[in-house]
């Protein structure tokens, strides 16, 4: 049955409503990796499925068939509607590899300018001071030639108390060492496969900057400091900042009253399990979809190339 | 926080908090004014040896005083101007048009320097 490899490209519209119960139950750190294997996971899955999809109006090229020996045309299904949904899925890859080669070019382009905006501060401690009275903080993630920095400026120094200033350097710090650069690469690598993983994206920012929050509570060692912290850096934050790569994580990216919110609750529960139960069977369903689709298909070929009998 | 909890802290931490209290303040500070600007309580020694090692670091420079030193932070001031004209760029709609005119104003020896710099001969 070749419409099984339409689940998986279904399944991640199921993903964005999970993504919020998620962010709102589970401790920050774990709901940082559950959220983000599950997206590249599913965008595995689309990519995969959409290349599969794509293989009875490529074996119907008369040189293509050749070339995979076909003796007869593929058969998977009504013709018209099968190959209408293989150009749709040749169009939707192509857009995906399009979009996904251009914007991470823009991104590595953004990271360099950004490295390049630092490359001659003085560091102390992997900190780099920026004079600009400009409010603005972000952790920048280390090149192969540059080191990671965290980047203030003057202009958010002085709008923070000591205490506070402490608290915005170890949440910074906290981005680096937990590397949540990484994730958040992946999940905009998955939002550009699917447009319901596009909005996974942002909970799966929301997500790090929680668990850099609760770093920065845990080395303050006090919650009601880091919330002020956050809420003063973000009201100080001009909106006019400097363009910076998406995957920079800075002092105010999120929805900041729902971290200052979370900031003054209890230190987050570890309610995993039914959460994870709800993610291994979408990613189940996803992978046995696409892999029984898969080898409906590749029967077909088979078929085709005379190996086996018509059934 | 313990005085020896502040102590246990990495040396580097240690480091970015004091630039991040020079920067704050935003005027030249004593070895003792620093030390009650960062909230981590420390001995004056380590405020002393943390400030000697920014300063060796080209971090931070000084000035002698009546008594001990006056630290500040060393600004970048290549790297301020270039971001002031970045600022002045960004503020117009037609940047292109800026460019071209700044660059018609330009002597001859910076033109220079820009065709070279354009040109990929970094220094």
């Amino acid at each position: 049955m070749i419409a099984l490899l339409l689940v998986p490209l279904v399944l991640p519209f199921a993903l964005p409503p999970l993504a919020r119960r998620v962010v709102d139950r589970v401790r920050p750190d774990a709901a940082l990796w559950v959220l983000t294997s599950a997206s590249v996971a599913l965008a595995v899955g689309v990519v995969a499925c959409l290349g599969v999809l794509l293989l009875p109006v490529a074996l119907s090229v008369p040189v293509i068939a050749g070339l995979a020996h076909l003796i007869q045309p593929l058969e998977a299904g009504p013709t018209t509607l099968v190959m209408a949904v293989s150009v749709f899925a040749g169009g939707a890859l192509a857009v995906t590899c399009i979009t996904a080669v251009r914007r991470t070019q823009l991104e590595v382009r953004q990271l360099r300018a950004a490295h390049v905006d630092v490359a001659g501060l003085p560091d102390a401690g992997g900190l780099c001071v920026v004079d600009d009275a400009r409010p603005d903080a972000y952790a920048l993630p280390g090149g192969r030639h540059s080191p990671s920095r965290v980047v203030v400026t003057t202009g958010m120094l002085r709008a923070l108390t000591a205490d506070e200033r402490e608290v915005l350097l170890a949440h910074e710090r906290a981005h680096l060492a937990a590397r949540h650069h990484l994730f958040l690469a992946a999940a905009q690598l998955a939002g550009w496969c699917h447009p319901a993983l596009a909005a996974v994206a942002p909970q799966v920012s929301f997500a790090a900057e929680r668990a850099a929050d609760e770093a920065a509570a845990l080395a303050a060692g006090d919650r009601t400091l880091t919330a002020t912290a956050v809420g003063h850096a973000a009201l100080a934050t001009n909106r006019t900042r400097t363009v910076l790569p998406s995957i920079a994580p800075s002092a105010v990216t999120g929805p900041v009253p729902a971290r200052v919110k979370a900031l003054l609750a209890h230190a987050p529960a570890r309610r995993l399990a039914p959460v994870l139960l709800a993610f291994v069977v979408l990613i189940g369903l996803a992978g046995g979809s696409a892999l029984a689709g898969a080898a409906s298909v590749h029967r077909g070929v088979e078929i085709a190339q005379g190996e086996l009998p018509r059934p | 926080m313990t005085d020896s909890d502040g102590e246990r802290r990495p040396a580097g931490e240690l480091e970015a908090s004091v630039l991040a209290a020079l920067w704050a303040a935003g005027k030249p500070m004593s070895a003792a004014q620093v030390r009650t600007a960062i909230p981590q309580p420390l001995a004056r020694t380590t405020v002393a040896t943390l400030l000697i090692r920014l300063h060796e670091k080209g971090v931070v420079d000084r000035s002698p005083a009546a008594r001990g030193f006056l630290y500040f932070p060393v600004a970048d001031s290549h790297g301020l101007t270039a971001r002031r004209m970045h600022q002045e760029l960004d503020q117009d709609h037609d940047r292109s048009t800026v460019l071209a005119r700044f660059v018609e104003g330009l002597g001859p020896d910076d033109e220079a320097e820009l065709r070279r710099l354009l040109e990929g001969g970094r220094q």
